[in-house]
């Protein structure tokens, strides 16, 4: 199937804006597999929204309004729901499927498997994480997205304010190269809001010598990238694209604080024969900071590349506008359209 | 043409050991241009040496030279050496070492030379330490490929056996980075500290070494990697194969550990197996005023190891790498190394 694209669109309510996520996937080949509008319009098996007007019936826009999509390899599902005040609950599952519980209009369906990868609470009872900013409301807040129409499926959907502000609404499935052929779900998957794809100690710039980092848990509010870590998939962790750095292994700082040049998301450079920067692989890890568990090599990155400078905006296309950057990364983008924002 | 090795070879001789290394490159297509036995033997196109002792017409003596040209015929290496552990390597990226007056103690000179080890002049060479005394009691094992295929990369290396003092180490590594390099390969020239991570080769750092690391000049008895690293090849200068960190950007706090992968691994979580990383070769920017900075390339013919080895003893992917130190470097697929 075709890759299906989020070009430049403004929004201009929560809900229209989850849709344009959800749809773009279902462009991609993605299925709903049950979903409910938060009022009393629900589907068992497949789309009951006709339209993402707020409050009306069978609309994207109401609070607990709730899509179940399946990837077309029939393999891996995500839970997509919000409550209409610029929050979400984001729920995935590996292998088991959304099967599980009593999914009406206001509750989602469980998977034996699920990670819960913003908010919290009950299906019943759902609890939000931030997502979106209230610019959305204004239509002043531009969206982009890539979803991958062939195996592995992988996709990338995130917002920002005009002009270059605020980040938000990032989610991304990103299937990994290199990874062990024993690793049942190679896949990392990341979502995060102010600090999307930027080297922030909120997001991928996690410190390798803070154990405490690497015990973040998923879910409410928190920024970063998790993925299984174990054949078994009972260990969804914290994982984090490494960059490059010069310092000796393992050495501690015994007074002080000490600058050590870390090239990847910033303080990148030009090239010295072609003056052009360069957007260097990304490779996902989870450190072995004290006696952090699952520690080591989850793959090579498919949707993201180092960008080594940072931009601010959408703005910027890299080899024929097939990337796109956000922050510190390239994304896969269509070859075609100059982004805006 | 098929690649050349050096495998478990235990040589009695520095000038032996010399041999050996220029004997693998030729088998993979290399060529004598010129050489001297430091006496008075001489050829002003190809090979002098008929043995490797000591005298006439052999590698063994002070002084000794080959000029040796890659089989596209476009990159030529010098190498020389004292007779007493210590040797003078040159590398021309394009002009050849065609100048100069060379004689059977004197090497030829190329407009674009440039000194890996030892310095001095032609006529008065100056030597760094590259071997260690027990290659006379041929206690040192030597390990070495030159791949006969373009771009003709190659690796040499000993290492008192077993698992002792790391010796004699040149690698020939082609990157894969700019198009527009016109001599896309960065050269690791070490002895004691050869592939490992430490801070006085492949660990420099940028802010607690005494200084700026980028400076580091090639040549005499320094250890490291360098490369040209501007179009006109004027700028040959010190890098480094970058290791993996988790960090903000440039801060490390006070009391915490910096943990790099590459010569700090873990295993897989999946398959408990030790990873083996490609080798990204950087000259860091910085705020310092240092010139030509930036990405080199992939090294094809060596991988980090994540696990440092204390000898050649280890292999990886059915032999066809080989460990030394920190690195994983590109074997033959069939020989156990002797450690």
């Amino acid at each position: 199937m075709a890759n299906a694209f989020v070009l430049n669109q403004f929004p201009t309510t929560y809900g229209q804006a989850m849709s344009l996520l959800a749809d773009m996937l279902v462009g991609a080949g993605w299925t709903y597999k049950g979903s409910g509008d938060g009022l009393a319009g629900y589907s068992a098996a497949g789309n009951v929204f006709t339209n993402t007007v707020s409050g009306a019936a069978l609309s994207w826009s109401n609070p607990k309004a709730w899509a179940r999509l399946q990837d077309p390899a029939a393999a891996r599902e995500f839970i997509l729901q919000h409550d209409n005040a610029t929050n979400a609950r984001i729920k995935y599952s590996a292998a088991s499927k959304f099967t599980g519980g009593a999914p009406s209009a206001t509750v989602t369906p469980s998977a034996a498997d699920e990670r819960v990868l913003r908010g919290g609470g009950t299906d019943a009872v759902p609890t939000y994480g931030a997502h979106f900013t209230t610019n959305v409301l204004l239509g002043a807040s531009i969206f982009q997205g890539f979803a991958r129409g062939s195996a592995p499926y992988g996709f990338w959907f995130g917002g920002l304010e005009t002009f270059a502000g605020a980040k938000q609404a990032f989610v991304m499935l990103d299937p990994v190269e290199g990874a062990a052929p024993e690793d049942t779900d190679p896949v990392v998957v990341r979502v995060a809001h102010a600090n999307a794809c930027v080297a922030t100690g909120s997001d991928m710039g996690r410190s390798g010598g803070n154990p405490a980092t690497w015990t973040v848990a998923p879910g409410v509010a928190i920024e970063g990238s998790f993925a299984h870590m174990d054949v078994a998939r009972t260990a969804f962790v914290y994982v984090q694209p490494m960059q490059w750095a010069w310092a000796l292994d393992g050495r501690a700082v015994t007074g002080g604080t000490q600058l050590v040049s870390v090239a990847g998301a910033q303080l990148g450079f030009v090239n010295p024969f072609n003056g052009k920067y360069d957007a260097l692989p990304m490779l996902y890890t989870r450190i072995q900071a004290g006696a952090t568990a699952n520690a080591g090599n989850k793959g090579w990155s498919t949707m993201m590349r180092w960008t080594g400078v940072p931009r601010v905006s959408f703005s910027d296309t890299f080899d024929s506008r097939n990337w796109i950057c956000l922050g510190s990364v390239w994304l896969p983008w269509d070859g075609t359209t100059q982004p805006r924002g | 043409m098929a690649d050349g090795y050096v495998r478990n070879l235990f040589p009695g001789s520095y000038g032996a050991a010399m041999s050996a290394m220029v004997e693998m490159l030729v088998s993979a297509g290399w060529t004598y241009k010129a050489s001297g036995d430091g006496l008075s033997g001489y050829s002003a196109t190809g090979k002098i040496f008929t043995n490797t002792g000591s005298g006439a017409l052999g590698w063994n003596n002070a002084k000794a030279w080959a000029r040796v040209q890659n089989p596209a015929g476009t990159k030529e290496w010098l190498f020389q050496h004292d007779a007493a552990a210590s040797v003078r390597f040159r590398y021309s990226p394009a002009a050849k070492f065609t100048t100069g007056s060379p004689s059977a103690t004197v090497t030829p000179n190329a407009t674009d030379a440039a000194t890996l080890r030892g310095g001095g002049t032609d006529a008065a060479p100056t030597y760094g330490t590259w071997f260690t005394t027990n290659v006379t009691t041929a206690g040192v094992v030597f390990q070495g490929l030159a791949r006969g295929a373009a771009p003709y990369g190659f690796w040499f290396a000993g290492q008192v056996s077993p698992s002792g003092a790391k010796q004699a180490c040149l690698i020939y590594d082609p990157v894969t980075g700019a198009p527009e390099d016109p001599d896309p390969y960065a050269i690791q020239c070490a002895h004691t500290n050869a592939c490992l991570y430490n801070a006085s080769n492949l660990a420099r750092e940028m802010t607690n070494n005494s200084t700026d690391p980028r400076i580091t000049a090639n040549g005499g008895s320094a250890e490291g990697v360098w490369a040209f690293m501007d179009p006109a090849l004027t700028s040959f200068v010190y890098m480094q194969p970058a290791g993996w960190i988790c960090e903000t950007q440039v801060q490390l706090g006070s009391g915490t550990m910096l943990i790099v992968a590459g010569s700090r691994g873990v295993v897989n979580p999946f398959n408990a197996k030790h990873e083996s990383l490609p080798l990204p070769y950087l000259r860091m920017a910085n705020v310092l005023p240092v010139a030509s900075c930036g990405f080199k390339g992939w090294g094809t013919i060596t991988r980090w190891t994540t696990i440092a080895r204390g000898s050649f003893s280890d292999t990886l992917d059915s032999k066809n790498w080989i460990c030394y130190g920190a690195l994983w470097l590109a074997w033959d697929a069939t020989t156990v190394p002797t450690p």
